[in-house]
């Protein structure tokens, strides 16, 4: 019998009496702790190209290919344990210089040697350049760019045209940026939610009582107590781990398909730029874990109303989270600003599946232009009305209708404004728990 | 085999099997294993394992220390015994050795494993009460598992393995001797107390020492190893050299009689005091009770009835009193069944309680 089995190696043994071996850990790739990316034929600087889906070189076309293939949802995951955080790589595996803008304290990571000076969340060219630090958590896992820049101008041109309310020729009208192609820091979580709830559920009963010499029906809600238990499946749920995109905004944009995530290699970053995480993992999960027991107890309120239940009272839930793990991800985002009558807004594109998301200006003559013309019949209809006293009926009618209809024009504008003011917020410096509480 | 010239020759008990020796001039002849008087000299054709003790573990506590340990373990017993309540135990404790192997083995041999780490990870629990949440962080405990093969030369000393069937039962149920506590064997220490001679050969004795062996291998690889945990232990042609030792240990037997006359063995641990052994109530001391509150409950119901009926006739409102009569005379039936119950109750659940006796009898007969 061949000792030691081929693929182990000599282990530590607190006994002198009893060798131990264990099995070689696979190879780590000898990789120099600072990666420079210069074109070995020419020496002319390569950058990561989203159609070669490699580094290339611009001047002789040199083409390198990753080393590693999509993982996707293998992508290894970590505990909550504070050895792994301690045991991770740190540093961004390449000289990189941070840039941190005086406007809004972004702070973005770029390629060595970058001539860039304009800060991408919020277009100021107050900015000051430092080099990268080198001890925040590595990435394990990325998303490449798969969407090339020139495909998103004619989209976000009609993205900038896609409702009435905006002012018009918006579109034109509107200085565009350039657009920043820039990997944002994420969290993904996994856990299982294990809930067990308890609450008074009611039904809802018609029924005949006998009052005043006649009988009548009358409706109940009969109550009673009823416990029961839900489990839920939390698969790569997303947190940012910047505070510089608000969650609002990057909710539009989270149609992320993780099945494509590679093994980070600093080439995908050559000649992009990147964030560091600035919520930390703890803070990031707690956020994660605030929307996920939340997301538990709407399921456990559906339990509860499954079959014939009506109504719930008094619920209360005691969850159980097991299996948590996590991933410090990067995925890829366009971000450009723009300006429209001396304020600037944002857009916010997702790299892999050019979703748009991001701050439109809302035209509020046009908005109050419509809501006159929802009144004014509604107007005639109760002058006619008081004069007609039959037709007043009516006329109570078309004013509540009007009504309705300039409460729905005011929140679609205000859906539509509402992040533009969360942008405002940034740029004077955004409380990370406001972010938090938007969830 | 002889022990000293104070002791008979090897008798065998034809009821339990035992094979033993008893000092001479013991007044009591019965078998001190099953207390039946069936000793018959050992034949010819009765074959008995060779073997000399080179260890002993003396008693360690007291006939009365003993009788003290069997006092508090019958106290549990409702309805005792009427015989246990006049001191029989104590008239019939004997002190017996029995004969236990121990094996020291010399082992080389390639292994496999897989050893633990054990690690704390952070998890919450949330509590959602009146509209709001609380949390709790929770730390548990999670064993990262490694694959790990070796080879090993080591010595495991004085594994313990059965001379006797089902020994390690009963040194289960009696908390086990502490064999620390052993000295060379001199007949000094033997003290007029019965000997239980090996039924068991070394061979036969080794089939239950090897897994104890390989459990001890197991545990010094998980040291070797600085290891929280191990599973999957496996050996691959393990060589050994067998050293074997037998060692008496030291016990108190004693019986009572149950309801049906039946001898009910109990032993006593001369090392740690523990005892072990059936204990059946006594349905005779429960019925005696039984009858004297049905007997009330009958008088007092026959007695409300007659007086209901002649208050209904002459003042009927007062015929209340011939309910609570009666009343009382159901309590007194409920008083009646409750000792019988528990008794039966309290014997079902000891006969399922596992016992060395039981398992003694049966591999031996």
């Amino acid at each position: 019998m061949e000792f030691p089995p081929e693929g182990y190696m000599p282990a530590e043994s607190a006994l002198p009496n009893v060798e131990i071996y264990k099995p070689i850990p696979p190879e780590e790739e000898e990789r120099p702790e600072l990666v420079d990316f210069t074109c070995p034929n020419c020496n002319a600087t390569t950058a990561y190209s989203i159609a070669a889906g490699g580094l290339e070189c611009s001047n002789c076309g040199y083409y390198e290919p990753p080393e590693h293939t999509a993982v996707g949802k293998q992508a290894e995951e970590f505990e909550f344990k504070v050895e792994v955080i301690e045991r991770a790589a740190h540093g961004w595996g390449e000289k990189r210089t941070d840039l941190t803008c005086s406007s809004c304290q972004a702070v973005t990571t770029l390629p060595h040697g970058s001539l860039t000076h304009t800060c991408p969340f919020c277009g100021s060219s107050a900015v000051v350049q430092t080099e990268a630090k080198q001890d925040a958590l590595r990435p394990r896992f990325l998303i490449p760019f798969s969407v090339e820049e020139a495909e998103l101008y004619p989209k976000v041109e009609a993205w900038l045209g896609s409702s009435w309310m905006l002012p018009g020729k918006l579109q034109n009208a509107a200085k565009m940026g350039l657009f920043n192609r820039i990997y944002l820091p994420f969290w993904t979580f996994d856990s299982r939610a294990s809930a067990a709830w308890r609450a008074e559920v009611g039904y809802v009963e018609t029924e005949r009582y006998f009052d005043d010499g006649e009988w009548k029906t009358r409706t109940v809600t009969k109550w009673r107590w009823e416990t029961g238990s839900v489990q839920r499946t939390f698969d790569d749920y997303l947190i940012t781990g910047t505070t510089h995109v608000t969650q609002a905004i990057l909710e539009t944009i989270r149609d992320f398909d993780m099945s494509k995530l590679v093994p980070y290699e600093p080439k995908y970053l050559a000649g992009i730029n990147a964030q560091a995480y600035e919520i930390a993992l703890e803070q990031a999960w707690e956020a994660g874990r605030t929307a996920m027991r939340e997301a538990t107890r709407k399921a456990c309120e559906q339990d509860a109303l499954a079959g014939e239940a009506d109504k719930v009272r008094n619920m209360t839930v005691t969850l159980d989270f097991s299996g948590e793990s996590w991933r410090y991800v990067l995925l890829p985002v366009y971000l450009a600003t723009y300006n429209y009558n001396d304020e600037t807004y944002q857009i916010v594109v997702n790299g892999q599946t050019a979703t748009i998301g991001g701050t439109r200006p809302v035209d509020w003559a046009k908005v109050i232009a419509v809501s006159a013309v929802l009144f004014v019949p509604a107007f005639l209809l109760g002058v006619i009305g008081l004069l007609l006293p039959p037709l007043l009926c009516v006329a109570g009618l078309a004013f509540m209708a009007a009504i309705a209809g300039v409460v729905a024009l005011l929140s679609t504008a205000w859906s539509i404004i509402d992040p533009a003011r969360e942008k405002k917020n940034m740029l004077e410096g955004m409380n990370v728990n406001d972010v938090f509480k938007q969830l | 085999m002889t022990f000293s010239s104070s002791y008979s020759p090897p008798l065998v008990c034809e009821v339990c099997g035992s094979i033993l020796l008893l000092p001479n001039g013991a007044g009591d002849r019965t078998c001190p294993n099953c207390f039946r008087d069936a000793l018959d000299p050992v034949t010819q054709g009765e074959q008995v394992v060779q073997g000399t003790p080179e260890g002993i573990v003396p008693f360690a506590i007291g006939p009365d220390e003993a009788l003290r340990r069997l006092d508090t373990f019958t106290q549990a017993i409702p309805f005792r015994p009427k015989e246990i309540e006049e001191g029989a135990l104590r008239q019939r404790l004997r002190q017996t050795y029995l004969p236990v192997w121990l094996v020291d083995a010399d082992l080389e041999t390639i292994w496999k494993a897989e050893v633990g780490y054990h690690y704390q990870v952070v998890s919450h629990k949330e509590d959602y009460v009146s509209g709001a949440w609380r949390t709790r962080e929770v730390k548990e405990t999670r064993t990262r598992w490694e694959p790990r093969v070796g080879r090993m030369q080591t010595r495991i000393d004085n594994v313990p393995a059965p001379a006797l069937d089902g020994f390690m039962q009963l040194m289960r149920q009696l908390d086990g001797f502490d064999l620390k506590r052993m000295q060379p064997f001199a007949p000094e220490h033997l003290n007029g107390a019965a000997i239980r001679l090996a039924a068991r050969t070394t061979q036969d004795a080794w089939v239950d020492a090897e897994p104890r062996v390989q459990e001890a291998a197991s545990g010094e690889v998980q040291r070797a190893a600085t290891a929280d945990e191990i599973r999957d232990f496996a050996w691959a042609q393990p060589q050994f050299q067998h050293n074997w030792t037998q060692v008496l240990v030291p016990v108190y037997t004693t019986y009572y009689l149950d309801d049906d006359d039946e001898k009910q063995v109990l032993f006593v641990n001369g090392v740690t005091g523990t005892v072990n052994g059936d204990r059946r109530a006594s349905m005779r001391r429960a019925q005696p009770r039984a009858l004297i509150f049905g007997g009330i409950g009958l008088a007092a119901g026959a007695i409300s009835i007659v007086l209901a009926l002649v208050l209904l006739l002459v003042f009927p409102p007062a015929a209340l009193v011939g309910l609570a009569g009666l009343a009382v005379a159901v309590g007194f039936g409920v008083a009646a069944i409750s000792p019988v119950v528990r008794v039966m109750q309290f014997n079902n659940r000891t006969q399922n309680a596992q016992v060395w006796k039981t398992t003694l009898t049966k591999t031996s007969q």
